[in-house]
């Protein structure tokens, strides 16, 4: 184009005037992260449509269905379990088959992976709802990650059957029925609000840099190498068991493994430091989302769209 | 099983609207929560807002359009300038189409505000066009030549949508006040460039591309220029010394619509 907007534009005028006194001011304030979690709360009733929707779009022309999820769960289970238990001969705590204990390990790392993978993509899945109807953004995340329920519940149907396998077979019974277990669902709730956390982040950026999907995409398999799931803890000493433990998934999975095997390394200063970067994340990201994460996702205000303008002329 | 909406009367809606006026989003299911046709259903919200002395902001889900719909009420909705029915001048934006008095704390509807931002229009605009190709292409083999003659009607049908959608999305001139614009004079190019006021009250230089297909501009009796059009804008107002909107005022345009 010959004509830019410069050339139509003529000489320089004087400073403006201030905005006359009692004219209407549109102003943006953004949230704190207690209002945010506020809102949130009040409008927790969204989360369920948000998740149904989710759901159900997962296996739009899915001829299997939910039916999918405890295949996946086998084959992504059974198959390393074999390759590590039964071919690489990977150590285990004092008696767990390695399937059990592998098992056990992928719930929790699982979860964390799926969640990951579920709400990067969850402001773009709802791109159109988020810009028509006005709620609090951070449940888009959540509702990406609430889908996964039934997907944890199916895991939990595993490691029952895989208990009851070896309790058939070998007349043992690999798990300890006692209070803590109740430590299982704390353990993979605290998994679903780190990957929460980082969700906060990544869904919003994903909207303008889809980079960011494969950096999680490559990040994930290192982390997981790091994570105590093919091999036990107790087989780290000294200054590779620290630096494991530096990572905040060992400390979850370790807690998990103990809640439901009652065999784990579980240190109190490494569950303080897990605890520690999960809420500096969720927070953060919560922090994030209100302020940066509106304008990425563009449902904020027309002045912010405006700052990307000066490049999008034609 | 097949309704016959056209000929019957859909039963009147029956739900609690004002259970649901309090501000948050709720989304309700035909079949579930109502079973009117949708239309009728955001009608007669319209309506109950109003005998409240409210507004209602509704979105029809996109995924199905005939059973899900989406409704937020709002204290009233509002022009540009214009100040929260409680007199209050501090409007925070807490949305694209909402706004929350900083005096009375009401939430406000933002009546005209923002089409959405454009890189998403041209992604989902080449997404589109990527699957009808794709479409296009793996049906192409398989089909008899019966099939064939279904397969192009339902191509035009699908094209005739498509650029209905093209239209629709098209980032309107009509966002803008006191707009005043040129022809661009250079060969094969169906653009005009002037100078307007965005929705904010902000002087904005603008260009305005017809949108074409097939070589021709799509017309759209709904546009100001007669034609769909996307309109790129300039911030012009974060240049206030470089720019003197006067004297742009008083030059020669060939369109101004105020
Ligand atoms: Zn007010």
């Amino acid at each position: 184009m010959s004509s830019t907007p410069e050339t139509i534009a003529p000489p320089v005028r004087p400073t403006p005037a201030a905005p006359p006194a009692g004219a209407v001011q549109i102003i943006t304030r953004r949230q704190t992260v207690a209002e945010s979690l506020v809102e949130a709360w009040r409008c927790r009733h969204v989360l369920w449509a948000l998740t149904t929707t989710s759901f159900t779009g997962m296996f739009d022309q899915v001829l299997l269905g939910p039916f999918w999820i405890p295949i996946t769960i086998a084959v992504q289970t059974l198959g390393p379990a074999l390759i590590f238990g039964a071919v690489l001969d990977a150590p285990t705590p004092s008696g767990i088959p390695y399937l059990l204990f592998f098992l056990v390990g992928m719930t929790v790392w699982s979860t964390f992976r799926r969640s990951l993978k579920f709400t990067i993509r969850s402001f773009h899945q709802f791109r159109r709802l988020t810009r028509e109807v006005s709620f609090p953004l951070l449940l888009v995340p959540l509702a990406a990650i609430a889908q996964l329920a039934l997907e944890i519940f199916i895991h939990f149907v595993f490691i029952a059957g895989v208990v009851w396998y070896f309790f058939y077979t070998d007349g043992v019974v690999h798990v300890t029925l006692g209070p803590q277990l109740l430590l299982a669902p704390v353990a993979l709730l605290w998994a679903l609000t780190l990957a929460a956390g980082i969700a906060f982040f990544t869904a919003p950026v994903f909207m303008r840099a889809r980079d960011i999907r494969i950096i999680v995409r490559l990040a994930l398999p290192f982390w997981m190498f790091v994570t105590p799931i093919i091999y036990p803890l107790s087989h780290l000493q000294g200054g590779a068991r620290t630096a494991a433990q530096v990572n905040p998934m060992t400390a979850i999975t370790e807690l998990f493994k103990f809640a439901v095997l009652d065999r784990a390394v579980v240190e109190p200063v490494a569950l303080v430091w897990s605890g520690f970067v999960t809420a500096a994340v969720f927070l953060s990201g919560i922090w994030f989302l209100s302020t940066v994460g509106t304008r990425l996702v563009g449902v904020q205000s027309l002045a912010d769209e405006d700052e990307d303008d000066g490049s999008v002329l034609v | 099983m097949a309704r016959f909406s056209s000929s019957a009367p859909s039963p009147p809606p029956t739900v609690d609207w004002r259970r649901l006026a309090d501000g948050r989003p709720r989304r309700l299911k035909r079949g579930r929560h109502f079973d009117a046709e949708v239309s009728d259903l955001v009608e007669d919200a319209h309506r109950v807002a109003r005998e409240l002395g409210l507004a209602v902001r509704t979105y029809a889900d996109k995924r199905d359009p005939d059973k899900y719909v989406w409704f937020q009420f709002a204290r009233a909705e509002i022009g540009r300038g214009e100040p929260c029915p409680c007199g209050g001048t501090r409007l925070r934006r807490v949305h694209l189409h909402f706004l929350a008095c900083d005096d009375c704390g009401a939430r406000l509807i933002l009546r005209d505000s923002a089409a959405p931002p454009r890189e998403q229009q041209v992604e989902e605009t080449l997404l589109e066009e990527a699957l009808l190709a794709e479409e296009a292409a793996a049906f192409e083999e398989a089909l008899t030549e019966e099939a064939r003659a279904n397969e192009r009607r339902d191509h035009e049908r699908r094209e005739a949508r498509r650029i209905a959608r093209k239209v629709a999305r098209s980032a309107s001139l009509s966002t803008y006040r006191d707009v005043h614009l040129s022809k661009q004079e250079v060969a094969g190019l169906d653009a005009y460039v002037g100078f307007g006021v965005d929705p904010i009250g902000r002087d904005v230089l603008l260009v305005v591309s017809v949108l074409h297909e097939n070589g021709a501009p799509i017309p759209d009796p709904a546009s100001p220029l007669g034609y769909a059009h996307r309109v790129e804008r300039w911030p012009v107002w974060r240049f206030p010394d470089a720019v003197d909107t006067a004297a742009l005022r008083s030059r020669d345009w060939e369109i101004h619509l105020p």
